[in-house]
């Protein structure tokens, strides 16, 4: 079984951002941070957890982008491509999906896999757009990928907690959700020997297009950005008195989160207690 | 009668014969044994040495503690013990050898010299009896649980002992055949001598039967010689001249293929080999280590053994140590202190995490730490940009490339990111404004230094992390490196310099000590305080330094600073160190509790330390103790008149 793993770059959002001189945002107080999609990572995890085969990473983007290639390459891919037609910058969805497929159909994988959405543009349209066009079934929202002889398994996220397992004959789409796979931890070393690996350049000539057709497909594009409205952010140190890894979860994720300034609060005590003193709290501000 | 002995009464040609073919066959058997061992260590890397071998020094250490037994004595029964098997040994082998000469070479053992020589044997045989009597109780009956109560230390010291008594037996049974008067110099001989003459034994053929017994147990001797822990008399002091070529603690560059293959003994270095050969299992390294204490997966003396199986069987030594064990370890060293031969048992460990750092296979945590010292360039994931967020309010220099500034003050991950870390930044900060120090900070220039990557085995990670640190270290000028981590400070002065950064190093603590004794910093009000002081393991044990904190402390009127147990180089380790701080291990008790337990039972209100990490660690363990943690610069800052 053939797999391609389509990767995004994008900018660390996890850094505290701020609004640039130009259109996009900033990173405060220092240089941008340029990572590879966390939704494509898991992708290409599971790609390689599943084993089989080659694996193929391809991203579309100009040269700046061939870091992710790189990783991908120590990651465990076996071969990274980088597609990039002049003309392509700030494509729409349809578009990119458009020159997605033409990669697709002259690679043809038996699987394409993908993140459900990327941390910048975040429409998630991409794959469901690439899976119309090839004419294969999609599966997006997946969190759990296996096999059962020729068959992709995919455990996928519905609305309201709901979780549905599906079974594909393959040619599929699937879309994998960020964070649904821990990736392995991969040595600077081993990164490193990926530096030496030779990475694939596709121009339009290698996907029978030509640029001006290209261009043609961006229909729509970004005009400008709006900030959000400033909202005072308040960082609230962690108790000293918790234990390390306690602190560290706080940090890491929001611990409890206060409703305004001050109000939160923590409850403590037994099921019933707790659950006494929720709903009159709900009560008191009429909320029940 | 002539005042000497005859070597060979009453022993028959045969049985002299069959002694000196037992012994060559044994003897032979022990070298070849031991040409083993030593084959096999050089197939080992070579060493790199973190040192040149000083020649003096290094002899003296050895005979320090070969002839005075410094390490051992650190347990004083058993400091006893082996000084009496020891010297009793000794005494009694070097008898053996006289005789040898005296028979073969040149007879001198006549008249007073005989008599002397005589009266000294008994005496060490003696010393040797009582010393052997009493291991053996140590061992199997009482004495500290750590020595393990093998059949291998049963039978060794069953002989060691029978040999003694079978001297002594087979000298009385000749004294009283032959009843030589001036024997009763012979004390012990003497009086058995006496014993057998009272029982009416047949003394001669008693005496025959003796002496075989005595020759076949002294073969015994050499046959088992090599392969029990006998082995350590023949490598202990070889152990201990190399050791002088490495530091405690520091650990070697990866060879270059580090991690890429099972660990095979070959890709131990043949330092790390010879170790393995050299320890005696005796356990004080198990008996001091925190994660056994705390009751995780690791004992470094199981770790020592599986690596000599894993030498002797040819085997790789990762299918011998679980990753359970090898990430247990806080790399504080405690064992290595505590080992009379010095046995690192760290660097074995931080060999396998190689390996599986290398496959991928480490704990999530870990794994986490490490990708945002790649990404971000500290171990917390933090945003790279709020590095100097601590300064806020604070007039501090941040340094440009070219400037020249007289101390550096390195921060570190922790005191720019963590919020207690923080605190101990700012204090060191104002004090060192206080004092009328000089210095500087090279603010977003600054990056993890790659000391919890590498303790965690992820060797390219530290190599690429220095390379920044030694670049940006390189860009300004100054006269000394200040840190407040310990961390920092144990890889800026002894694994840095390898890297091409050589430069002074302080720690805060020292650096704050000077400013007082030059009365640049003043002892202020009282803060009738009980404190205890936590000796971080980077700074005390792995760097020797544990005197400037106490100068500190000891100078604060009205506070009263009480010792732990465990202190100085016997510090006991908050579990941050080895990249315990990011890897969250399930199995046991945390580190921290034990340590918060032993803090609190001095009586003391107030824990001080001296590395940020050791803060954090232990203020995790305060809630609802009424018990604070603090940096000995808050202590400081605190007591500075307003
Ligand atoms: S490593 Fe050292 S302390 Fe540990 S058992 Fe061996 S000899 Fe004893
Ligand atoms: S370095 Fe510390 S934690 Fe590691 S084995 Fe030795 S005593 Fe135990």
């Amino acid at each position: 079984m053939k797999a391609l793993v389509l990767l995004r770059e994008v900018l660390d959002a996890t850094l505290p951002l701020e609004p640039g001189d130009g259109q996009g945002p900033r990173v405060k107080g220092q240089e941008a941070i340029r990572v590879l999609n966390p939704a494509d990572r898991a992708a290409l995890e599971w790609a390689c957890r599943l084993r089989q085969g080659e694996i193929t990473a391809l991203t579309v983007g100009p040269p700046e982008v061939e870091g992710i290639l790189r990783l991908a390459l120590a990651r465990g891919a076996s071969r990274a491509i980088r597609a990039w037609v002049g003309g392509m910058e700030g494509s729409d969805a349809p578009a990119l999906a458009r020159l997605l497929a033409l990669a697709v159909d002259r690679l043809g994988p038996d699987l394409v896999l993908t993140g459900d959405r990327s941390l910048e543009g975040g429409t998630g349209l991409v794959p469901g757009l690439l899976a119309a066009r090839l004419g294969w079934p999609h599966l997006d929202g997946a969190t759990h990928l296996g096999r059962d002889g020729g068959r992709i398994v995919v455990r996928r996220r519905l609305e309201r907690g709901w979780r549905e397992e599906v079974e594909a004959t393959p040619p599929v789409v699937v879309a994998v959700e960020a964070g649904s796979i821990e990736p392995r931890y991969v040595s600077v070393r081993v990164r490193r020997e990926a530096l030496a690996r030779p990475l694939e350049v596709w121009g339009a000539a290698h996907l029978g297009v030509d640029v001006a057709a290209v261009k043609g497909w961006v229909r729509s594009e970004v005009a400008s950005l709006d900030w959000p409205r400033p909202r005072p952010r308040r960082v609230t140190l962690p108790d000293a008195r918790l234990t390390a890894g306690e602190r560290m979860r706080r940090l890491m994720t929001a611990g409890p989160t206060p409703l305004r300034t001050g109000e939160g609060r923590l409850l403590e005590g037994g099921p019933r207690e707790i659950a006494e003193r929720l709903v009159r709290f709900l009560e008191e501000r009429g909320l029940l | 009668m002539e005042i000497t002995r005859e070597v060979w009464w009453n022993v028959p040609g045969w049985l002299a014969l069959a002694l000196y073919l037992g012994s060559a066959l044994t003897v032979g058997f022990a070298v070849r044994v031991a040409l083993g061992h030593v084959r096999r260590w050089l197939r080992g890397r070579p060493l790199t040495a973190a040192r040149p071998l000083a020649p003096g020094r290094a002899l003296r250490r050895v005979a320090v503690e070969v002839f005075a037994h410094r390490r051992i004595f650190e347990d004083p029964a058993a400091g006893w013990a082996h000084l009496l098997i020891f010297y009793g040994f000794l005494a009694l082998f070097t008898g053996t050898l006289m005789v040898f000469v005296h028979d073969r070479l040149v007879p001198f053992l006549f008249g007073p010299t005989y008599l002397v020589f005589s009266l000294t044997l008994d005496l060490a045989g003696l010393a040797f009896l009582v010393g052997v009597g009493w291991a053996l109780v140590r061992r199997f009956a009482g004495g500290p649980g750590r020595l393990p109560r093998s059949a291998e230390a049963l039978w060794v010291l069953l002989l060691l002992g029978a040999i003694g008594a079978s001297g002594f037996l087979l000298e009385g049974a000749r004294i009283a055949a032959t009843r030589p008067p001036f024997e009763v110099w012979s004390v012990v001989g003497w009086t058995i001598a006496r014993g057998v003459i009272a029982l009416d034994l047949p003394a001669a053929p008693l005496h025959r039967f003796l002496w075989g017994l005595h020759a076949a147990l002294s073969c015994a001797f050499f046959a088992l010689l090599m392969v029990t822990f006998l082995r350590h008399m023949a490598t202990a002091p070889l152990q201990l001249l190399l050791r002088e070529l490495r530091r405690v603690g520091a650990l070697a560059p990866a060879p270059p293929d580090g991690g890429a293959r099972p660990l095979a003994p070959e890709s131990l270095s043949r330092v790390q080999l010879l170790e393995a050969s050299a320890c005696v299992r005796c356990g004080r390294c198990s008996a001091v280590c925190p994660a056994t204490a705390a009751g995780k997966a690791l004992d470094p003396r199981g770790v020592i053994r599986k690596t000599l199986r894993a030498m002797l069987e040819a085997r790789p030594l990762d299918t011998l140590v679980t990753p359970e064990e090898a990430w247990a370890c806080t790399t504080c060293a405690a064992c290595v202190r505590a080992c009379p031969f010095e046995i690192e048992v760290l660097d074995k460990l931080v060999d396998l995490r190689r390996r599986w750092v290398e496959q991928g296979a480490i704990d999530p945590g870990a794994a986490r730490a490490l990708e945002a010292i790649l990404e971000r360039g500290n171990p917390w994931g933090a945003p790279p940009g709020e590095r100097m967020a601590w300064a806020e309010g604070l007039p501090v220099r941040v340094l440009a490339p070219g400037d020249e500034v007289e101390v550096l003050y390195w921060v570190g991950c922790a005191g720019a990111f963590d919020p207690s870390g923080r605190r101990v930044t700012r204090s060191v900060a104002q004090l060192l404004q206080r004092g009328g120090v000089e210095f500087g900070v090279l603010g977003l220039a600054e990056s993890c230094t790659g000391d919890p990557a590498r303790r965690m085995g992820e060797e390219g990670l530290f190599q690429e992390a220095a390379a920044r640190v030694v670049a940006a270290l390189g860009r300004v000028r100054f006269r000394r490196l200040l840190t407040h981590c310990a961390h920092c400070f144990h890889a800026f002065r002894n694994e840095y310099p390898a890297l091409g950064a050589r430069c002074e190093t302080v720690h805060h603590t020292q650096l704050l000590a000077e400013l007082v004794r030059a009365g640049r910093l003043q002892p202020g009000p009282a803060l009738g305080a009980t404190v205890t002081l936590h000796d971080p393991c980077y700074l005390a044990r792995h760097n020797g330094e544990s005197r400037a904190a106490r100068t500190l402390l000891a100078g604060q009127p009205g506070l009263e600073l009480v010792e732990m147990p465990r202190s100085r180089e016997r510090t006991f380790c908050c579990g941050a160190g080895g990249g315990g701080n990011w890897i969250e291990l399930r199995q046991g008790e945390r580190i921290a509790t034990l340590r918060m337990a032993e803090a609190r039972a001095t009586g003391a209100s107030v824990v001080a330390t001296a590395c940020p990490f050791c803060t954090i660690m232990l203020e995790g363990e305060t809630a609802g103790q009424g018990m604070v943690v603090r940096d000995v610069a808050e202590l400081l800052l605190e007591g500075q008149p307003a």
